[in-house]
Order: C-alpha cells, then structure tokens, then sequence
C-alpha cells in the first residue's frame, strides 16, 4: 500500500540518498542540490530541483537541477491578442449593422460555420503560442547544459555541453519591465569554437547566474 | 427570366463560398495535422509526467473538432 503521509525528515533522508550517488564532480557547492525538488507545473517558468521532468539522452545518473523558461510575462502580446480575437465577434455584429455591412445575407447556417471555424481559429492560435512558450526550455543538469529551442512549429534545434566546457555566465537585464518582474537574458559561454547559450527572458538571472557559477565552481563574482 | 437569373446568382456566391470555406478548412486541418505530430515528437523530447496528456489531448481534440466542421461542411452547407 502506497505511503500518502511520510514524514518530512524520511523524505530529505531518501533524498539524500540519491544526491549522495550523483556524480557531481565540477560543483563545489553541494547545497545545489536540495534534498526537496519541487513540482513542475504547466505554468512553471523557473524550478529549482524540478521533479517528474526528464528530457532525451538523459542519463541514468544525471539530475535536473534547474528548470528555466521564459517568463510568464513574456505571453502578454499574444494573450492580448487572443483575448482581443475572442471578444471581437461580439463587437462586430452592432459594427457592421451601424455601417451597414450586410453581414446577415448570408443563411444562418453559413454565419454559424463561419463563427465555430473563427472560434476554432482563435483556439489554435492560443494553443501554437503556447507550446512554443512551453516547449522552449532550458535545462542545467548536474553533468551540463541543455537549451532547447522551438518555434513557429517548424524549428527546433538541441544543444547542449557539459558543464566543464562552460568558461562564463553573463546576464542581461535592460529595460523597465524586465526589472520590474526580475527576468533577463542569461549567456553561458563555452570554451573555443563551441555555440554559446542563450536562455532568453529567463527568471531570476541573477539566481541563474549564481547557481552556474557554483556548478562550475566559480564564487562570489555575483 | 430576371428571378432565375437573381436565383443562379445567389446559389453561385453560396457554392463558391462553400468551396473557399471547405478549402480554408482543409488547409487549416492539414496545419494541425502537423501541429499535432509536433507535439507528439516534442513530447518525447522532454518527457513531463503531468502536463503531456492535457497538450496532447488538447492537440487532438482541435483536430477531430476541425475535420468535424469539415465533414459537417461538406453535407450542410
């Protein structure tokens, strides 16, 4: 029978457990690893020890320790928009009769297939923008780096390095908004000819920074 | 021969419309088509125990819903 209520210190001791099998050979802080993970949710955007997540080619002994997409913020245009796409129709039938668009010509049961296919039409537009937020996701790993791109539906790109070849972290944080709700963009250079990384409009940069910084065992230059 | 004419003219608009309307909806089905087989192959790419079943049937369900108003379509209108 499975356990609904398990103490607190049984759970931090069994994850401990498993922390203490990980191979974590550049991190000089081993706090890095919370014995508590957290849930990741639809909406999340940043997790620390995220659990019940895994990406391809993840390694039998490989852990996610952080979990970044773009900010929640960053979907305003296109929620604006959808919000605007759903109410319009309600708007357009007293527009077009006060501009006398003769909207109403055609039968009834062109005007309903017509409402259903632009109602279907907005639900896809929602649905697009937001598995291209959702599936751009940026992984810090115990044994590297994982940015996964996809956009417009037709392009997605993997790349990852391990964690030894990382040489910097940078972030970026211009503008009044980005401020406002702590999010930035977050550059981890790699040694020689090797792709930077970008994880864009990330969280908490200055958290993401430092948290690299320590996995690659660099201190106090946040 | 005015009525007929009038008539013919109404039934023309009325087909043509149909024809577009099926037309832009097949293109909009063929689209999810590809919307779907994406989510699906992104799924196996990064794997979330709880939110892949709500994309994928979200996915899944604004296919069968855009082939429904496309049959439907074809009979009705």
């Amino acid at each position: 029978m499975p356990d609904i209520f398990v103490e607190r210190h049984k759970i931090r001791k069994t994850a401990a457990k498993i922390n203490e099998q990980l191979p974590i050979e550049n991190t000089s802080d081993k706090s890095l690893l919370s014995p508590l993970s957290q849930k990741v949710h639809i909406f999340s955007s940043f997790c620390k020890n995220p659990s019940d997540i895994f990406f391809k080619n993840q390694e039998p002994n490989e852990k996610v320790l952080l979990f970044i997409r773009k900010h929640m913020i960053t979907n305003i245009k296109w929620v604006t928009i959808s919000v605007f796409f759903l109410i319009f129709p309600f708007f357009a039938v007293p527009l077009a009769s006060l501009l006398s668009i003769p909207l109403f010509s055609f039968p009834a049961m062109y005007l309903i297939f017509f409402l259903l296919f632009y109602y279907l039409l907005a639900a896809a537009y929602i649905y697009v923008n937001f598995i291209t937020w959702y599936f751009n996701i940026s992984f810090v790993t115990n044994i590297r780096v994982v940015d996964i791109d996809f956009s417009n539906l037709i392009y997605k790109n993997i790349a990852a390095t391990k964690l030894s070849l990382v040489q910097d972290v940078s972030f970026d944080q211009i503008g009044v908004i980005p401020t406002f709700f702590d999010y930035g963009d977050v550059l981890v250079q790699t040694a020689g000819t090797m792709e930077n990384f970008d994880f864009e409009s990330s969280p908490q940069p200055e958290n993401v920074v430092h948290i690299v910084h320590q996995l690659i065992g660099k201190h106090g230059t946040v | 021969m005015e009525p007929f004419n009038l008539l013919f003219g109404i039934n023309m608009v009325l087909s043509l419309t149909k024809i577009f309307f099926l037309m832009v909806n097949l293109l909009f089905t063929v689209f999810l088509i590809v919307v779907v087989r994406q989510v699906f192959s992104m799924n196996t790419i990064v794997h979330d125990v709880h939110d892949e079943f709500i994309l994928k049937i979200t996915a899944v369900i604004l296919l069968v819903i855009s082939i429904s108003l496309f049959l439907t379509a074809i009979v009705i209108l």
